[in-house]
């Protein structure tokens, strides 16, 4: 018991325990907050059948009922944080039960935990490719305008970052599909996948096509789990090299990650997808224009990357469009952590001894500088539930923001608010995660 | 106790001293501040935005006596339909119309390209672009700087008193920051505005706010503890000054150039979150701003329905102008960053 | 080496950017030569598949579009485009044969035929689970009226149910033998409730749904175990499957051509009447004339060269292999898609914009009907208050506001004016000589008019506006008074550029307007949820503006928007419009049986409305539609000339034939 208690209250699980408490404080604070805020407000879900002259006033009194819109506010507020607590983020008012074995507590609604979970996959592949994307051209950039301080490249950058930064991003957004989807016709407009390839798919992998099942989030999640599983692995190779003498270390990392990615470029052609799910089975003949040339496919099961690739298609130009808008952000802050830590005594010192430009520039001043901007990276992940509301909407792309703002415009209640309660918790774990890997990382950071 | 000793001319009044030593950090402030172009080029934006402003009301006068012929004026005078009787009728950003719109079979709005009577063409009610743009930069300059104002106010007070008083206070705030910091504001707004009629006095006061208890506070409270060491501190402590003298008299004061900083950058952030709110039709108080016009050409169909730029007056003027502004403040903080922070100063 | 390897990554990345690019083009074009897609473009996915759900809570425009396509067949309907009342399933072979079946006798009852040989379908498998039989009829009534199961009705199941079975009319169905039913009823007639309701009614597959009803009825909350049923193997009597749903991206149906109603064949001379026929099963010979002579239609479906005889003429398939729905995020996507071809119909009740008309009128290959809609936009006044409830008042607002101008000049001709509550195109029920006041007239012709009206009912002014006829100026007065008191201020809500620019234009144009002749109005525009819950729920309003979408043409609303026993909290006379003169006419119009009489009853309230105006009607606005007429044989829709357009009614999937 004592020993326990000893590891408990020892440095770094006291700081995760105390970290953790204040996250649940946070959490308790923000889902009260919203739930103030929003309760506070006019109308009901009962307007929207106001329209509709068949309803009367005694099927819209049934409809209050049936939502508990007439139980007094503290009852509802108990309900809410109860709901919170049991893992339910609540039940659609307009999105209806589309599973075989209806939600225990839902009933014939869909619950909106279903409808996240629907959605996550999508908005999380797009924001994770961008967000890494945007953020190695943003730091890549950064390090190059603090180290030619004063040349025209600064200035030049400096002003095209802000703008871009600054650009009002449906507009820009808007703009972009229009010169490359509309005018030059080069990729899709919108959506995320195209109903031609995938109204012959029967089946993915153990998952058969059956209502309401969404197959293409079948593949999405494959994604998700292989691009995981090589950042694991990648990661690993990483760490092993930090092994190997100095000399070697740049040298096994790298090759590493080429053999690791040639590896993976021939399992994703080859269908060697993690799981079962390296087939799908497509009902009858279709074919796929991939690189160059035709690949046919008679009747019966097909490999799944013609698939993955109709969502590479489908998120070139969202992933353009926020990257052109992000990686300013990131390349701005960059060169102002790079232009600090430049003055710093070992970069002079560095500089001194003699070593070249651009050892100093990546070994001493770029790798100091890069914690405020890994940080920043950790709250863009956290917030891309949140900033995907233009883009989604912009791009048709079905995911979690264009989820809030439907149910919002539409008076959606409970999903609206779940997607908005969600959107914060899954920022203040990322929060947490963040801190906690800092911690580890960073030794100066730990609480005593 | 010994009173410090002012070492100017005793002569000298000391309202006259301190306006000179404000002069004084104006103008070495300016100097450096003049010597970033990044800085001067959002300087000049801004001014352009605020002539634009003052040039709005006297825009329909000028408009008549510079582009109107005396033949145009008549016929729209005696125009079939809804005839007008003042100039200002035609200009208005949200009733008006160009009484001289041909009133043709299946045409497509009442869209003029731009010309002599309309240097930036009609939308398609047949309302003037570049008095919309001019009408609706008021609001978005007000919105903006209130919102700011209140984020800079809260942020400040509370950065000064959760430094100088730490404990509970400042736990209490910190934990606060948390939950603002980590707040998905864009969701946020969306949501309540689908819920609530929001004005744009209300939405500076929500966004005010909601900036203000978050990371600002984090900012200025780091810097409140620098200042909190400094020996005046102690000096004016000692002096006898009561903590409400101290924070507000000494700490703030030394806080207010990295405050200052701070609401150029909310200021973007917050004409940003009105611009994209009043795009997705989530303001409704407001009848014109620039996202209102995005929206309209968006929804009406001139943005991706026009092939080769078609209609590019529609949607191009507010577009450019908001982010010119954003972009602006952003620029005017950088340059000020320069000033503040000595270690962004060129070697 | 390792410059050599970044460049293989970058001319990797290259070949697959360009790669997804070009794939990108020219899939669909390899997808369409295998099979006969019909693609047709909606705006929001699916919120329910269970078929009783969508036609009562989970009432959305888009699930009718999917989900109801060839489900439920109904005793009786309109026929297409015409809108001739037809047997459905019911078994009659002539009009007089099917007017004599639904005649409901003195002792309240009525029995029906229904057809031999009409087959249910499993839509999973797509084969056949039985005949549809009066068990069937029978079951649906009684199940769904609230007679079998304790705990479901109508009124509970809510959305459109009540308006199809009404509980208050119907009494039970009773089973005579295999094809014949027999209606027991509370009333002798009842228009609304029997010719437009019960036999109108979609009937259900009592083999599925008879275990689910009797669970549901056991359960604690009946009416939720019922809708939670997933509902996507239900069977099916039409023409379509509903087999495929990839959520958020696209929903298909397959076609069933075994189905009962393919290859009926039905004309429609010019000489009047109408015939139906499914060689060797059946024929209809309809008599009357039309109900609807909409003319000028360009539609494939109308032969005046080949047969100079033959008006309409119509046989059902599907004669396509699937119908896909695609869905879009938004308008502009959506007609992006069907310009490029990826669509072939837009379904969009919401109406096209102004830009993309044109660019769709540009584009080759893109069909156009516009047609009107069957709506009404209005402006109402509080009536309980002065000075809203002077008739005159009334007026003096509908004469001031210029209907033509605003929808010609300011909004191009995007709306109709309208002047009555009935829309026009109503042909049926519309009557054609109601009051228009201050049509047609110039603002100050208008604003004389207006003051002389609101000066004999006893207003009077601090300023007196001044008005100029020769010269077209009115000088604006101020200081309205109503009996000596000044007229306070008032507010008119109205929905907000966003949400409708139509209705916001107009808005503005009526402040800008009656302020000019001193009527003191300050325009509000808000959300809509804001105005129906000022308006409806808590009656706290002065003036508002809002539109209705009118369902069916039996115009049954002139009886529920103006009849003072609904015009308490929630109820459909906000306004709280009481005549005792004009109740009485309604209820009669309730109780009324003939045609004949429904018609001149509905005619006078229409005049008595046009007069006294608790609204003041405004606009209505044209559906626009577009598609790709280049795929459809023929080049045009089968039809196109019909009230609430293409996509209304009675679907055109089942007639369209792709190239």
């Amino acid at each position: 018991m004592a020993r326990i208690w000893q590891v408990l209250t020892s440095g770094m699980s006291k700081y995760i325990i105390v970290r953790l408490l204040q996250i649940v404080l946070v959490l308790y604070l923000y889902m009260t907050l919203v739930f103030i805020i929003l309760e506070a407000q006019p109308g009901d879900i009962t307007d929207i059948y106001v329209g509709n002259p068949k309803i009367t006033p005694e099927a819209r009194e049934a409809i209050i009922k049936q939502l508990g819109l007439d139980k007094p506010l503290h009852e509802r507020y108990l309900n809410y944080l109860k709901n919170f607590v049991t893992g339910h983020l609540g039940c659609s008012f307009k999105w209806g039960n589309i599973r075989e074995v209806p939600d225990p507590v839902c009933r014939e609604q869909r619950p909106t935990w279903d409808l996240i979970k629907e959605r996550l996959p999508r908005t999380v592949l797009l924001f994770l490719t961008y967000t890494i994307i945007s953020f190695y051209i943003g730091f890549f950039l950064g390090k190059l305008i603090a180290w030619r301080r004063g040349a025209i490249i600064e200035y030049f950058s400096t002003v095209v970052g802000v703008v871009l930064f600054t650009v009002f991003t449906p507009w820009f957004a808007l703009l972009l599909v229009w010169i490359f989807a509309v005018n030059l016709g080069i990729v899709p407009i919108g959506g995320f996948i195209n109903p031609d390839n995938w109204r012959v798919v029967e089946r993915v992998g153990t998952v058969s096509r059956d209502m309401g099942v969404s197959l293409s989030n079948v593949v999405f999640n494959y994604i998700l789990m292989w691009l995981g599983g090589l950042t694991l692995v990648w990661g690993v190779i990483y760490l092993v090299s930090q092994r190997f003498p100095y000399a070697w270390q740049r040298r096994v990392a790298r090759w590493g990650s080429v053999c690791i990615g040639l590896l993976a470029m021939g399992a994703f052609f080859g269908g060697a997808w993690p799981g079962s799910a390296d087939q799908a089975v497509i009902a009858s003949e279709t074919r796929f224009n991939f690189f160059l040339w035709q690949l046919e496919f008679p009747a019966g099961t097909i490999p799944l990357f013609p698939l993955a690739l109709d969502f590479v298609q489908h998120m070139i130009l969202p992933i353009l469009t926020l990257t052109l808008i992000s990686f300013a952000g990131t390349m701005l802050l960059m060169r102002n952590t790079m232009l600090e830590t430049m003055r710093e005594d070992y970069v002079m010192a560095a500089k001194a001894k003699g070593l070249p430009d651009q050892v100093v520039r990546d070994k001493h001043a770029a790798r100091n500088a890069l914690l405020p901007v890994v940080t920043s990276l950790i709250f863009a992940i956290a917030f891309s539930v949140d900033g995907g509301v233009f883009t989604e909407t912009i791009f048709s792309w079905p995911g979690m923001g264009k989820l809030l703002l439907e149910s919002a415009i539409e008076q959606d209640y409970p999903v609206a608010i779940g997607t908005l309660v969600f959107t914060g918790i899954f920022a203040l774990v990322a929060h947490l995660i963040a801190d906690i890997l800092y911690a580890f990382l960073d030794p100066r950071i730990r609480y005593d | 106790m010994q009173r410090a000793r002012v070492t100017f001319e005793p002569t000298q009044a000391l309202w006259r001293v301190r306006l000179q030593l404000l002069w004084r950090g104006l103008k070495s402030t300016w100097a450096m501040f003049a010597e970033s172009k990044i800085g001067l080029t959002g300087l000049g934006i801004i001014i352009f935005f605020i002539l634009l402003w003052m040039l709005w009301p006297i825009y329909p006068w000028l408009m008549e006596r510079l582009a109107w012929t005396p033949e145009e004026l008549e016929a729209a005078r005696n125009a079939p339909y809804g005839a007008i009787s003042s100039i200002y009728q035609v200009y208005d950003p949200v009733t008006g119309y160009d009484p001289l719109i041909p009133l043709e079979e299946n045409r497509e709005g009442n869209i003029l390209p731009p010309s002599r009577r309309h240097p930036l063409g009609t939308d398609q009610y047949g309302r003037d672009i570049l008095a919309q743009l001019m009408a609706s930069t008021g609001s978005e300059f007000t919105l903006g700087v209130l919102a700011a104002l209140i984020t800079v106010f809260i942020g400040t007070c509370i950065g000064a008193i959760t430094a100088y008083y730490g404990g509970f206070v400042d736990t209490f705030f910190m934990r606060l920051a948390d939950v603002f910091i980590l707040f998905p504001l864009v969701s946020f707004l969306i949501v309540l505005g689908s819920m609530m009629e929001l004005t744009l006095l209300k939405l500076a006061l929500i966004l005010g706010i909601l900036f203000g208890f978050g990371q600002i506070t984090i900012i200025l409270k780091s810097q409140a503890l620098a200042i909190k060491v400094k020996p005046y501190i102690e000096a004016a402590k000692v002096a006898g000054g009561g903590h409400f003298h101290v924070i507000f008299r000494h700490i703030i004061p030394n806080m207010l150039p990295l405050s200052f900083l701070y609401m150029m950058f909310n200021v973007t952030s917050a004409i940003f979150s009105e611009a994209a709110l009043s795009f997705f039709g989530l303001l409704p108080g407001a009848r014109t701003t620039w996202g209102i016009m995005i929206d309209s050409a968006h929804s009406g169909g001139y943005i991706l329905g026009g092939r080769s730029f078609e209609y590019w007056w529609l949607w191009v003027p507010p577009g450019v102008a908001i982010t010119l502004l954003c972009s602006a403040f952003y620029l005017v903080g950088r340059g000020l960053d320069e000033v503040v922070n000595p270690r962004l100063r060129k070697r | 080496m390792m410059k050599y390897i970044k460049l293989l990554a970058v001319v990797a990345l290259l070949t697959l950017f360009i790669g997804a690019v070009l794939s990108s083009q020219s899939n669909s074009v390899v997808q369409a030569q295998a099979q006969k897609i019909y693609k047709l473009a909606i705006f929001e996915d699916l919120s329910s598949l269970n078929t009783l759900a969508v036609l009562g809570p989970k009432a959305t425009v888009w699930n009718f579009y999917v989900r109801l396509n060839g489900w439920g067949p109904s005793l009786f309907g309109f026929s297409d485009k015409f809108y001739d009342y037809i047997p459905g399933i019911a078994d009659a072979s002539t009009e007089e044969e099917a007017n004599k079946m639904k005649t409901i006798g003195a002792d309240k009852t009525a029995t029906i035929k229904i057809k031999k040989g009409i087959k249910w379908f499993d839509p999973k498998t797509g084969k056949e689970v039985g005949e549809l039989t009066a068990e069937d009829v029978a079951f649906t009534f009684n199940a769904i009226g609230g007679k079998l199961y304790k705990g479901i009705d109508p009124i509970k199941m809510g959305g459109n149910w009540p308006g199809i079975i009404n509980p208050e009319f119907f009494e039970k169905a009773e089973v005579v033998d295999k094809y014949t039913v027999k209606f027991t009823l509370k009333a002798q007639c009842s228009y609304s409730d029997w010719d437009e309701g019960l036999l109108f009614a979609p009937i259900i597959n009592k083999a599925y749904w008879e275990p689910k009803f009797e669970a549901a009825s056991k359960a604690a909350d009946p009416i939720k175990a019922l809708y939670e049923h997933k509902g996507d193997d239900e069977p099916v009597v039409g023409g379509w499957f509903f087999q495929k749903w990839e959520p958020g991206a696209f929903a298909e149906s397959t076609a069933n051509k075994n189905h009962y109603g393919y290859g009926v064949k039905s004309i429609r001379p010019y000489a009047g009447g109408y015939t139906e026929e499914k060689p060797g099963v059946y024929k209809y010979v309809h008599t009357t004339k039309i109900a609807f002579p909409y003319d000028g239609d360009p539609g494939t479906a109308i032969l005046d060269k080949d047969k100079p005889t033959v008006r309409l003429e119509l046989t059902t398939g599907p004669f396509v292999d699937a119908a896909q729905w695609r869905i879009y995020g938004d308008q502009a996507t959506a007609v992006a898609a069907l310009i490029k071809g990826d669509v072939h119909i837009l379904l969009n009740p919401l109406g096209v914009a102004a830009g993309f008309r044109k660019q769709l009128r540009e584009t080759k290959g893109v069909g156009i009907a516009e047609n009107a809609g069957n709506g009404l936009f209005y402006m109402s006044f509080n009536l309980r208050r002065e000075p809203f409830n002077v008739k005159e008042f009334r007026q003096a607002v509908s004469i001031m506001i210029d209907r033509e101008f605003v929808t010609q000049q300011l909004l191009a001709g995007l709306a109709i004016p309208t002047y009555g509550i009935v829309p026009s195109v109503n042909t049926a029920w519309y009557n054609p000589n109601i009051k228009t006041l201050g049509k047609g007239l110039k603002e100050a012709e208008k604003a004389a008019q207006a003051i002389e009206l609101l000066k004999k009912a006893g207003f009077t002014w601090e300023v007196e506006p001044k008005v100029d006829i020769a010269g077209n100026r009115v000088t604006p007065g101020r200081g309205l008074k109503y009996k000596g008191k000044a007229v306070a201020p008032f507010e008119l809500l109205a929905p907000h550029q966003g949400y409708d620019p139509l209705r916001a234009t107009f808005a503005l144009h009526i402040e800008e307007r009656l302020n000019k002749i001193g009527i003191p109005v300050k325009v509000n525009l808000t959300g809509f949820n804001t105005i129906a819950n000022r308006v409806f729920d808590e009656q706290k309003f002065d003036a508002w503006i809002l539109g209705w979408g009118l369902g069916g043409t039996f115009p049954d609303y002139l009886v529920e928007f103006f009849h003072s026993r609904n015009s308490g909290l929630g109820g459909f006379n906000p306004q709280g419009y009481n005549n005792p003169e004009y109740d009485k006419i309604a209820e009669e119009f309730e109780k009324a049986c003939e045609l004949s009489k429904l018609k001149e009853l509905a005619f006078k309230m229409q005049e008595m409305l046009s007069d006294e105006l608790p609204y003041v009607p405004l606009f209505n606005a044209p559906l626009f539609e577009a598609y790709r007429a280049d795929v459809i044989v023929g080049e045009r829709m089968p039809y196109e000339k019909v009230l609430d357009g293409i996509q209304g009614v009675n679907g055109h999937l089942s007639y369209i034939q792709l190239k």
